[in-house]
């Protein structure tokens, strides 16, 4: 994983851009969405109960790392969505949307041999390759990332975003 | 009621089924696996020699020529690693990606090398802008919503 930081940016940026053209889409389903970007990094429940100990326990094959992967996030997403008291469908929605923007950055992540984690399982079993673009300790990553946040706000909050395009 | 029973119910299923999944991922593992796990280096080593294998794991010990690394996973196991390769931007304690063939004598003669953390530092330096990033989506969440405990869920914040 990138770290969470450039995540819960990147899906802010990611849906106040799509905000853009989605008039439903305010700040407040926006900011769903960047708490959807956190969900596929819950994997690291395994740090404190380990794959082992859960498959000492129940007696079956286990690996939190189904968390992070499409069927995970739209499970996990269905969760979140039942704690909100009315539009639980669009919160939903937007709970994936941002987890998602998570697991397409996480997919271009560089991985020896070429294939990233199995991020599209189970509609995709197997590990999709991996275009190599960056490691998460790269300071690179943030820096990019943050100056996109900056570049966002700033057309958010002028007329250009939502002006209407020339005849 | 009616709806707060509909909506536990369907958030007890989709729990039900993230657990479900973990065990279907879990035990499909060996699909998506190229070579063994730690977990059978440890136990089975001498069964996986001249397979091709993909190790992450904190690096021990660097010299001009070799790597030693400890690869993580349900079990630790020790190995070297060889090859022209051999990344020169990494340190004791940093953490790499292994990607090569696994030879007798615990080595694996590395085809590819990825240096996630070259020094134990850049984990501080994820950990702290996970921090952050949890802390950045906590707070603009919290600015647009509240908890109401009688309608029992998430509810817009009128004056955010």
């Amino acid at each position: 994983m990138a770290e969470l930081l450039s995540h819960v940016l990147i899906a802010f940026v990611v849906l106040t851009v799509a905000s853009w053209r989605l008039e439903w889409l305010t700040k407040r389903w926006v900011a769903v969405g960047m708490v959807g970007a956190i969900f596929p990094d819950l994997e690291q429940i395994g740090t404190l109960v380990s794959d082992a100990a859960v498959r000492e326990l129940l007696g079956v094959p286990f690996n939190w790392a189904a968390i992070h992967t499409l069927g995970g996030v739209v499970l996990l997403s269905g969760v979140a969505a039942m704690t909100f008291s009315d539009e639980r469908r669009r919160a939903f929605a937007v709970l994936v949307a941002g987890a998602l923007t998570h697991l397409v950055t996480d997919g271009a992540k560089m991985y020896a041999g070429g294939y990233a984690s199995a991020w599209l399982y189970p509609v995709v079993r197997s590990r999709p390759p991996t275009p190599n673009l960056y490691v998460s300790s790269d300071v690179r990553v943030l820096s990019l990332v943050l100056a996109a946040t900056i570049l966002v706000v700033w057309v958010d909050r002028s007329d250009i975003a939502t002006a209407d395009p020339p005849d | 009621m009616v709806a707060e029973a509909t909506r536990a119910t369907i958030a007890v299923v989709c729990l039900v089924g993230l657990l479900g999944l973990c065990v279907h991922y879990g035990a499909t593992e060996a699909e998506r696996s190229p070579g063994p796990s730690p977990e059978q280096l440890d136990e089975e080593y001498d069964e996986h020699v001249g397979e091709n294998v993909l190790l992450f794991g904190t690096v021990l010990s660097v010299d001009d020529d070799e790597m030693t690394v400890e690869a993580n996973g349900d079990a630790a196991v020790e190995v070297a690693v060889t090859g022209d390769t051999a990344p020169d931007d990494v340190a004791a304690g940093g953490f790499v990606q292994v990607y090569g063939e696994l030879r007798p004598d615990r080595s694996v003669a590395a085809g590819e090398i990825v240096v996630v953390n070259s020094h134990p530092a850049d984990e501080w330096y994820k950990l702290g802008a996970s921090v952050v990033g949890v802390l950045v989506a906590a707070a603009y969440f919290l600015r647009h919503w509240r908890l109401s405990l009688s309608r029992i869920g998430w509810e817009v914040r009128r004056d955010g």
